[in-house]
């Protein structure tokens, strides 16, 4: 059978069924544990592509072993032989041999297994190198087209069927290779290409592109299908997928990696786990081809060929609508009108951006792109076309930093066919030229159509031709011919699609007095409408801001927005404009509409007059007032009421010479602070000057307080205040340290975890009259036993109060007191009682009746106290809830007992699952619909106009969270990591019993309603301790650092930024657990379908439920130290304080239960319906 | 806009709502918790960072502040006074200008206040008209705020002067967040360090003027202003405050501010509610259990009976809150989440009066 009829064959069995690709080859290859010697010695091992030459038996046996599991298609094994990264192994010079062998070694296991009815088919696969040129470059453009040149003309020779530029991460990348194999094609019959992209856990390509972006690259070229493989296992691949397959003019292959790898680098899907999704892939109607890629093996593919068996390939439909990319995907329709294009990247029409350039400074012009884009542009112009400087090279200079810093498409905006096609050649999407025109009759056509095809452009149509007498259109009728002519040639002769012509109408300066232009704006809003009329599938732009040009600046953006306002109307796609500067039509007033409207329409006898005069600009002042002389009290009261300080001190200490302090504070300066409130209060006074009043008494009182008497200002005492050792919490003793202070307490505070020796050494140091002690942990209680008999061993006899709360009345009377023989020991339960207490020890007479009290309540209390309650406020019983079932099968999970660590799950993979009601809503302040659509960005670029256009508030946080997460993607502080088991349990009251492999038990606790439905978690395990039951136990963490990191960013006056770092790494750490949850729902075997939203997840819409300690169900924090001691969390640098918190603080643990009744209750409810 | 106004939008029935902190080290359970009561509260949470502790939050951003681990507030004097012209003039951009912008900056910080934009968005989902926000009070600010050496930093008057300003700038802001959403803000203002007052402390008397000012502002926001004060202190001084709310411990004040009556009839008659917190939260938890409802409240009612023989006026009981006595954050959780059991319950008992 011969090329052609391989190839029709071919095109025929992807039209008819489901087709087959093998399974991964370096997976095969790594099973077989071969040695150096097989590579060809220890220089070339781990050179896969090497084995067709070395060992071409062992790439023979594992291309029949997927060709036996049931491939219909099998990859040659030649995914890194390109000469540039055979090179690395010094192999550049048998790039031909290695191709071309491994060719025939896969063409001749096919025609083994091939029959009439079952024909097998060889794809020569073209792997993206070792260099994604926009990404890492180390390689030029022209290299690459030689590179894969090289390896499929080898290919070709070899009889691959057709080529597959698969796992591609950069378009430009695949742009070369297309160029290479279309220039084999000059040769040689063409055959098949396909293109497989790999969109990577971020939710684009490593270059950047979208899956929208990326096929709308490709949509000129004529390929057999387009793909999506490796990266990720195929439910990540899910929504991409859908994307493909809704907007692709080919057919469609997914080849996912069977899940992402563990720690070890061992991927985790069974062919039953990925077969579970994909199958839902050919419901959907997405695909046209199956197969695998890292980790999947021949049963992989015997699985996935049984799918496929008998199952309907995805429809194929044509494309349709006009749309472009950069690296994301932007479709021109009608809903989208009018896409800005921002006009400031054109040395022509700025100036900053033409000096910019001719300093060389392309860092800072591209900065000029950058900011448009943030105003609103979704497109940008580059225009290098200055007449003093070689254009070629600035091109070269510029697009080499601006594909850096702009997603959105681009506008080519040259004259010079080479410049065009250098510019090109930096674009990963479909770019739009600016222009082409008739105004040389055909030339222009024919120098730039082939270039837009080679790269697959769309192409601006100036209304311009060779008309000697008036060859641009000003009138409409001019317009629609030009155009007409332009359409009949560039489609019909040139092969150009409608939906690639944007229109140009031209637009002329409307306020110059030309008279050739007088009512030109309207004749161009009328164009537009005819034309649209005629060619609907076509599209149009234009440069709005030469309508203005001209005028006074102060009106030139209001023109340009009415101008734009009515050829939007007349159904304008593109507009070319300042989008920093753009005033929004619907905020200028009737007024300026009028004036606007007269000029553009030419409505009455002078309307570029009216307009100068219409625009000229004023501004407003202010003023401010003082006070009056007036006798001493009143003037005193009057510095407060006016909030003046000239004069305050003098008339002050005037004062004192008749009165005392006090009395001038609580006289004159008092009343003037009343009348300061009654003004206020009166609506006389405004906040600002009410705070001038307060500025003045302050200063009045800090000049009088030095003046004050020593008995009204002298210490009642002098307290020594600490926090025990091994304690960090001191909010109470911080109270206890404020309210002594402000009633005349000395106080020395130590701060925090004071040992006894300390503690001890500032009691001789400052001989205090009180020690004060606090403590919030249980443990600090037995520390102020330790610390009071350490102070009876040191002879110290100071009183000591105690506080905290894990004190009772009790326990300082049977252990602390007793501890502290030497001196006297009294409870204080709160901060007030302290105080009471303090002021009581510093009165002698006072102390001593204390002493006393104390004295025989301890005796009462040690001669046979009664004990109290305990009650709590769960209940008290065990017994199992009536409302949920015990489920008579549990379902299996697999690795029970396997310990699993994950540290390489990606950031983005994991930010996918952030709740966006969470982070933009909770944490961040968006509200309302605008945080769905948040949500939705990654998956409709298009969504951000919506968004803007919605609130601009909400759009900039947004792109403040992905700034944070673009700076913080690979760092420390963002690394994510889990470990999580499945344990084998089972219940027993409140309790679940953990099940060891060797056979011990370990039980863990849970508290029980005391109302209906009496839920206790227990309840959701089953109590057949035979049989046991299942549970899950993970711990995430993302990162540490964070705390810090933030409080470095708010220190520097960044806010927002400190802000959103925290709140993004707290819902990364939730993300991850909703993405650990769903990973262990698959293990179980009860996977989310496909139609589960995100949304669903977020409501725990799904089977089982998971359970934080410190959460309603099991509030008890300290439980904490359970699942750390099951799990061992530590191991992924989670460690728990001593309050049972996490450090770092982004980190969450959970108990997964698959109880389809698990619920969410609270064990203190007061109603019966708290479930959900 | 007339408290009598403000009131229409809270719950009819005897209100109930939370004091300040909580023992949760996750938001998502302490506003589970909060919004069981009809007046849902923003909770402060310290467990997560010490920064929550109140004199943190409410002084958050100033410059030189530092907080030690358990809490303590300090300022860097060298460093305040780098950064006290800046915030001066942020402060003034607002209060002066009044820059809607510059008010938020103000806003409270996830850092400090992690509860914030949660509880904000939990109140505009659910759709609730009326909430209880809460913030360190100036006063207590002031006082609490330390020199490096422990010094009161309220000596130096340049900054008690900011501090009184970035909680009164602090507070509006809030309030204005909260009235943005349709919300009615109920802000207690929480001064614990209003104890003892006494006006032979010039510190205390110029600074019952200045929480005069501080609350007659926010009431000018449109806010109900309710002041917590968790401790005894000259009640009749506090009375003549023009509180629409007064919170306070019941156990330990409620016989001392009801000896006021004359006050606490000029308070009753003015519109002015009481916010009993009824439920002991000073003790240790074991004890809490062994309180009842019931028992709680009929304890509460002896002592009303007992300074009202003629007959309690209405207005006392009709239009109060119940409200644990302080915050939580010193309790475990599951002894909060059964004292918040407890106010729902004593709420229901009283509203049967």
């Amino acid at each position: 059978m011969n090329r052609t009829h391989r190839t029709a064959l071919l095109k025929e069995q992807l039209k008819k069924r489901i087709l087959v690709l093998d399974g991964a080859m370096g997976t095969a290859i790594q099973d077989l544990n071969l040695t150096a010697e097989d590579f060809g010695g220890p220089e070339l091992e781990g050179c896969n592509e090497h084995l067709v030459l070395t060992r071409p038996e062992v790439i023979t046996s594992i291309h029949e072993a997927y060709l036996r599991a049931g491939a219909d298609i099998i990859e040659t094994d030649t995914f890194g032989a390109t000469p540039v990264v055979l090179d690395e192994f010094g192999l550049a010079d048998k790039t031909q041999r290695i191709n071309e062998e491994a060719a025939r070694v896969a063409r001749r296991a096919a025609e083994k297994y091939s029959t009439p009815d079952r024909p097998r088919f060889v794809a020569g696969s073209i792997g993206p190198t070792t260099k994604a040129i926009s990404v890492t470059g180390g390689i030029s453009f022209q290299e690459l087209v030689e590179n894969f040149y090289a390896q499929a003309s080898a290919l070709y020779s070899g009889g691959a069927d057709y080529f597959l530029i698969e796992t591609c991460q950069d378009t430009r990348n695949v742009k070369a290779a297309l160029l290479a194999i279309r220039r084999l094609f000059e040769t040689e019959e063409a055959i098949p290409v396909a293109v497989s992209g790999t969109i990577e856990p971020m939710g684009t390509m490593l270059a950047g592109q979208t899956v929208e972006a990326f096929v709308a690259s490709l949509a000129h070229e004529d390929l057999l299908y387009v793909g999506l493989n490796c990266a990720t296992g195929p439910e990540f691949m899910t929504d991409h997928l859908r994307s493909m397959a809704g907007l692709s003019p080919f057919a469609v292959a997914c080849v996912p990696n069977a899940g992402l790898p563990d720690e070890d680098g061992n991927y985790l899907e069974t062919p039953a786990m990925m077969s579970e999704v994909l199958s839902r892939f050919i419901e959907k109607g997405w695909v046209n081809l199956l197969g695998g890629c890292c980790g999947t093996r021949a049963d992989h593919t015997a699985a996935f060929a049984k799918l496929a068996e008998g199952k309907t390939p995805r429809a194929v439909h044509p494309a349709c609508s006009s749309f472009l990319s950069g690296l994301e995907f932007l479709e021109v329709s009608d809903d989208v009108r009018p896409v800005l294009v921002g006009e400031r990247t054109n040395v022509i029409g700025s100036r900053m951006f033409k000096q910019l350039i001719v300093d060389g400074n392309f860092e800072q012009a591209s900065e000029i792109a950058r900011s448009q884009v943030k105003m609103g542009a979704q497109i940008i112009d580059v225009c290098l076309a200055n007449p003093d400087r070689d254009e070629k090279a600035d091109m070269k200079a510029f697009m080499e930093i601006l594909i850096q810093k702009v997603k959105v498409p681009f506008m080519i905006d040259s004259t010079d066919p080479e410049v065009i096609d250098l510019a090109l050649s930096y674009c990963q999407g479909k770019s739009i030229i600016n222009s082409v025109n008739l105004e040389d009759g055909e030339e222009r056509f024919e120098q730039v159509v082939p270039i837009a095809k080679k790269y697959g452009a769309a192409l601006v149509v100036g209304t311009i031709d060779d008309d000697p007498e008036q060859g641009m259109g000003v009138s409409r009728e001019r317009k629609l011919q030009i155009a007409t002519r332009s359409y009949d040639l560039l489609v019909n002769k040139y092969g150009v699609a409608p939906e690639d012509i944007y229109w140009d109408p031209l637009v002329f300066p409307c306020g110059t007095g030309d008279a050739n232009y007088v009512g030109s704006a309207e004749e161009t809003v009328e164009g537009i409408r005819l034309i649209k009329a005629k060619f609907p599938k076509t599209r149009s732009v234009l440069g709005i801001s030469n309508v203005s040009f001209g005028l006074p600046p102060a009106g030139r953006e209001v023109l340009n927005a009415v101008f734009l306002y009515h050829c939007v109307q007349a159904g304008l796609d593109l507009a070319i404009v300042n989008s920093q500067k753009l005033e929004r039509f619907a905020s200028i007033s009737d007024a300026d509409k009028t004036i606007c409207d007269n000029l553009l329409f030419n409505r009455t006898e002078d309307p570029v007059a009216e307009f100068a005069a219409h625009f000229r600009s004023k501004k407003p002042g202010k003023k401010k007032n003082i006070g009056a002389e007036l006798p001493l009290d009143e003037r005193l009261a009057n510095y407060i009421v006016e909030g003046s300080k000239d004069g305050l001190v003098a008339d002050l200490d005037l004062k004192l010479k008749d009165a005392k302090p006090l009395e001038i504070i609580n006289g004159p300066l008092m009343a003037g602070m009343d009348e300061v409130g009654r003004l206020f209060n009166d609506n006389k006074l405004i906040v600002a000057e009410v705070l001038q009043s307060a500025e003045a008494m302050k200063a009045a009182v800090a000049h009088l307080e030095p003046h004050m008497e020593m008995n009204e200002s002298s210490s009642r005492g002098k307290v020594l205040l600490a926090t025990v050792k091994g304690d960090v919490h001191d909010i109470g003793k911080n109270l206890v340290d404020i309210i002594l202070t402000n009633n005349g307490f000395e106080v020395i505070n130590l701060g925090i975890k004071v040992p006894p020796q300390s503690l001890i050494e500032a009691i001789e140091k400052y001989n205090p009259d009180i020690v004060g002690l606090s403590g919030l942990l249980v443990k600090s209680a037995q520390q102020m036993v330790v610390t009071a008999s350490d102070f009876a061993e040191a002879g110290i006899k100071t009183p000591i109060i105690v506080g905290g709360a894990a004190l009772s009345e009790g326990f300082v009377d049977k252990r602390i007191s007793k501890a502290y023989a030497t001196g006297t020991v009294a409870y204080a339960p709160d901060a007030m009682k302290g105080l009471e207490l303090a002021k009581t020890i510093v009165d002698p007479d006072s102390f001593e009746s204390l002493k006393s009290r104390l004295t025989q309540r301890r005796a009462t209390a040690a001669a046979g106290e009664s004990s109290q309650g305990t009650r709590t406020g769960a209940s008290a019983s065990t017994e199992r809830s009536t409302k949920v079932d015990v489920l008579a099968d549990v379902p299996h999970a697999p690795d029970l007992e396997r310990h699993l660590l994950l540290g390489k799950t990606p950031i983005d993979q994991i930010w996918k699952f952030i709740n966006p009601m969470m982070l933009y809503g909770r944490h961040l302040g968006v509200r309302g619909k605008v945080v769905r659509l948040l949500n939705e960005v990654s998956e409709r670029p298009a969504v951000k106009k919506e968004i803007a256009a919605l609130d601009p508030k909400a759009f900039s946080i947004w792109e403040a969270v992905e700034a944070i997460k673009s700076e913080y993607r690979s760092s420390k502080q963002m690394r994510a990591a889990a470990v999580y088991q499945f344990f084998k349990v089972y219940s027993k009251g409140n309790s679940i019993h953990f099940v060891r492999a060797d056979g011990t038990q370990e039980a863990m606790e849970f508290p029980r309603q005391s109302k209906s439905p009496n839920y206790c978690l227990a309840d959701f395990v089953s109590p057949d301790p035979i049989k046991g039951d299942t549970l899950g136990v993970f711990a995430v963490t993302v990162g540490s650092g964070i705390r810090e990191e933030a409080e470095k960013l708010k220190q520097a006056g960044d806010y927002l930024r400190s802000h959103i770092l925290q709140a993004l790494a707290l819902e990364s750490a939730e993300a991850y657990a909703e993405f650990l949850h769903a990973q262990m729902r698959r293990m179980w075997g009860f996977g989310d379908s496909p139609e589960t939203t995100m949304l669903e997840r977020f409501q725990a819409k799904y089977r089982g439920k998971r359970y934080s300690f410190g959460y309603p169900a099991c509030p008890r924090l300290s439980d904490q130290e359970r699942v750390f001691a099951l799990l061992r969390p530590e191991e992924i640098g989670i460690q728990l304080t001593d309050g049972f918190m996490m450090d770092p603080e982004a980190s969450v643990t959970a108990l997964v239960f698959h109880h389809p009744q698990a619920a969410y209750f609270s064990v203190g409810q007061t109603e019966d319906s708290d479930e959900g | 806009m007339k408290a009598d106004e403000l009131w229409k939008k809270a719950p009819a029935s005897v209100l109930t709502t939370g004091i300040g902190s909580l023992p949760h080290p996750y938001v998502d359970a302490a506003l589970q918790f909060s919004f069981q009561m009809n007046v849902p509260f923003l909770p402060q949470l310290p467990a997560r960072n010490p920064k929550e502790f109140m004199i943190g939050q409410a002084l958050d951003r100033l410059p030189g502040l530092f907080l030690e681990e358990g809490g303590v507030a300090k300022i860097k004097i060298e460093d305040w006074e780098k950064g006290a012209a800046k915030m001066r003039e942020t402060i003034e951009a607002a209060l002066v200008l009044q820059k809607q912008e510059a008010f938020e900056v103000f806003l409270p910080d996830a850092d400090a206040w992690s509860a914030w934009t949660p509880f904000l968005f939990e109140l505009e989902e659910r759709n609730i008209p009326f909430a209880k926000i809460h913030l360190a009070g100036p006063l207590t600010c002031q006082w609490a705020l330390q020199l490096e050496d422990g010094t009161p930093a309220h000596k130096r008057p340049e900054v008690g002067m900011q501090v009184y300003k970035l909680t009164l700038v602090r507070a509006i802001a809030m309030i204005r967040k909260l009235c943005a959403l349709g919300v009615t803000p109920l802000f207690y203002v929480d001064e614990p360090g209003f104890y003892g007052f006494t006006k032979s402390n010039p510190t205390h008397v110029t600074g019952l003027s200045e929480l005069k000012l501080f609350i007659q502002t926010l009431q000018k926001e449109k806010a109900l202003v309710g002041l917590h004060c968790c401790s005894n202190t000259d009640w009749k001084a506090v009375l003549n405050l023009p509180v629409d709310v007064l919170s306070f411990d019941t156990h330990l004040s409620l016989d001392a501010i009801l000896a006021q009556k004359d006050s606490v009839q000029t308070f009753l008659g003015r519109g002015g509610r009481f916010s009993f917190g009824i439920v002991p939260t000073a003790v240790h938890s074991v004890k809490i259990m062994s309180f009842t409802p019931e028992l709680l409240v009929d304890t509460f009612l002896d002592s009303v009976r007992r300074h009202y023989p003629e007959g309690t006026p209405a207005a006392l009981l009709k239009q109060c809150l119940i409200t644990p006595a302080c915050g939580l954050a010193l309790h475990r959780i599951e002894d909060a989440e059964t004292i918040l059991t407890y106010t729902l319950e004593c709420a229901r008992i009283i509203n049967t009066l």
